[in-house]
């Protein structure tokens, strides 16, 4: 699961393109101007051809050892998701001593992102401590940190540098449910209660402050605290039908998980997509965990770990509290 | 290194000839003093720079796609800088957020430069990467000239004006679109076959769309090792494009990285981003809707 926001798997990789950049607004050049230009400069063109000088870029094996370009191949590599071609490329790169100090930060920072999603968890956090040590602000790098941490079992030392970050940007929702997440995984239910809360109201009154609220409020019954105004007056305010409604009701006591499921339709693939497949699985067994219906429990977060993607931020709660049922089972 | 001396020498080799036209073109003085400032390097080859936005010092993402400038939310209101709702009327989306506020700059600073009167979009601090405070777009660019020296890590600022710096003379000087938003289109070669290019240094990587440029070459989806780069539900939708050179009239790149994207995305047919631009040395000179290109030449 990634629930860091800025993972780059979110925002640099592949991904960021499934959809025209922000600003492509759509206009395209007009060929006929350009051609215009050209034929302006159509004096130009022998001498053109005479300057034209060849670059072999690094996909031409052993074409350049220079450290820019082993450090321009590896950051672009992992831009492209392509890890392997990352890790290899950077770490010519840092091992040569030619190149310019103000690149080593990021060179460590993209070969620690490249280990990570290699699940090379130890590598990840050696090169990122690298990166933070150069670059002490590096904020990027201490998110990573978090991740590679998280990822790879050590939930308290993520939520060491994600409680960090969230002291130097304290601004970002965002951190404040991934912080959040962690401490109720690691089952700090009362640390991980305020994380929703601030993110919620940072939020506003969207969709996402809605989620922020109901981990708050599935956090808070956990904890067994006794702050139970504070969930339904953020819906009062919220006012509204739309999505997550119907899961803000059945916390609320005005729907049953039954009517929930049959409002949206869901154990038809048709009838509604993943994400709220998922996010409904969830959060009803959620409710049924807290009801003490372990075997509704059961089969609502075994469907929520095989509907959600492993980027939910729902997806890693579910196996866990999975893994808690079979223990408490035994 | 031995390929970077060997640009540099042919460069040199045919920079006189090419210099002579510079001068027959253009007989005014070459800029000399621009304002200087360290491009510093985001994770995935993205570039920002250190500009003075009242006062103080922020960091920015240069996208010389961004047809307006941003600014996160939270160092908005800590430089206290006066905001004014956006009009219904225009549609501004940042990372798929609708902009609804601007906030007003009375400069931004580069060096001794800086552009008068900025409007910037206002957008939630999560919109951006956690070491920027806003990104510096077309709308500010466009100002001035730029020159990115991407081996030297260098952000060079000229008022407009003077003619190019001398180093352009030896440079390739694709034809070149500046559309009214700023953003700059070239015409460039894939496999001899021209394309429309623009240059996008907040796109870490370049992309083809396979929409438009399904015809330039020999090859299909369906050829052998067409190696796929990300896929959707199991079905592929990017692919590293198996183009064996990228030519900018004049600079060309040998099996240049570009990421072949299927669908009906509206992309033009080649977005040039960060895994190329960072091989070359660039000069944008808005004024007269011209880009010059050399390899980068490193430190």
């Amino acid at each position: 699961m990634h629930i860091f926001p800025s993972d780059p798997k979110a925002t640099n990789a592949l991904p960021m393109l499934s959809e025209p950049p922000s600003w492509w607004a759509g206009s395209r050049c007009a060929e006929a101007e350009i051609e215009c230009r050209k034929a302006r400069e159509r004096g130009l063109t022998v001498k053109r051809v005479m300057l034209t000088v060849v670059l072999l870029l690094a996909s031409v094996p052993g074409a350049n050892a220079d450290s820019f370009e082993d450090f321009n191949q590896g950051v672009s590599a992992l831009a492209r998701g392509e890890n392997d071609v990352a890790i290899a490329a950077l770490s010519r790169a840092l091992a040569a001593t030619d190149l310019m100090p103000n690149l080593r930060p990021t060179a460590y920072l993209d070969r620690g992102l490249a280990y990570e999603r290699a699940k090379r968890f130890p590598d990840a956090i050696a090169d990122l401590n690298q990166a933070i040590r150069l670059k002490p602000d590096y904020y990027m790098a201490v998110l990573a940190r978090a991740g590679a941490s998280y990822l790879g079992g050590n939930a308290p030392a993520a939520a060491t540098d994600c409680n960090t970050l969230t002291t130097l940007l304290p601004h970002r929702a965002d951190l404040f449910a991934a912080c959040g997440v962690i401490e109720w995984q690691i089952g700090d239910f009362k640390t991980a209660m305020p994380y929703f809360e601030k993110a919620a109201s940072l939020d506003g009154s969207n969709t996402r402050a809605a989620f922020a609220m109901l981990w708050f409020e599935i956090t808070r019954l956990r904890a067994g605290d006794a702050n139970r105004n504070a969930f339904p007056q953020w819906d009062a305010a919220w006012n509204t039908s739309g999505w997550p409604a119907p899961l803000l009701d059945l916390y609320l006591g005005k729907e049953r998980p039954e009517e929930v499921e049959k409002e949206l339709g869901s154990g038809s693939a048709a009838a509604a997509p993943p994400y709220k497949l998922c996010e409904t699985a969830f959060f009803i067994g959620e409710w049924d965990l807290l009801h003490r219906l372990n075997a509704l429990a059961r089969t609502h977060l075994a469907t929520a770990a095989s509907v959600c993607s492993e980027r939910a931020i729902e997806h890693d709660p579910a196996v866990l509290d999975l893994k808690r049922l079979d223990e408490a089972a035994k | 290194m031995r390929l970077i001396l060997r640009a540099a020498s042919l460069a040199m080799a045919v920079g006189l000839a090419f210099a002579s036209d510079a001068r027959a073109d253009d007989s005014c003085t070459p800029a000399t003093a621009g304002a200087s400032v360290e491009l510093g390097t985001l994770s995935g080859g993205t570039v920002f720079v250190p500009a003075e936005i009242a006062a103080h010092r922020e960091n920015l993402l240069v996208e010389t796609t961004a047809p307006v400038s941003v600014i996160s939310d939270s160092v908005a209101s800590a430089l206290g800088l006066p905001r004014e709702h956006v009009s219904y009327r225009e549609t501004l989306k940042v990372n798929r957020e609708r902009v609804t506020e601007y906030a007003d700059a009375e400069s931004i600073g580069f060096g001794g430069l800086a552009a008068s009167n900025v409007r910037l979009a206002v957008v939630s601090d999560d919109k951006m990467a956690p070491d920027v405070a806003g990104v510096l777009g077309a709308d500010v660019l466009r100002q001035f000239s730029v020159e990115f020296d991407f081996g030297r890590g260098r952000f060079v600022v000229y008022a407009q004006g003077p003619c190019p710096p001398v180093w352009t003379r030896s440079a390739a000087t694709p034809p070149t679109k500046v559309e009214k938003d700023g953003r700059v289109f070239i015409n460039a070669e894939l496999d001899g076959k021209k394309v429309t290019a623009v240059l996008n240094t907040g796109a870490p990587f370049s992309v083809a769309n396979f929409a438009l440029t399904k015809n330039l070459s020999e090859w299909n989806l369906q050829t052998a090792g067409l190696k796929v780069l990300h896929s959707v539900d199991g079905k592929p939708d990017a692919y590293r494009f198996p183009c064996k050179e990228l030519s900018f009239y004049g600079v060309s790149m040998l099996n240049p990285p570009i990421v072949l994207r299927t669908g009906t995305f509206q992309l033009p047919e080649l977005i040039l981003g960060q895994d190329i631009l960072r091989r070359l040395h660039l000069y944008i000179d808005y004024g007269r809707g011209r880009l010059y290109v050399a390899p980068a030449s490193a430190q």
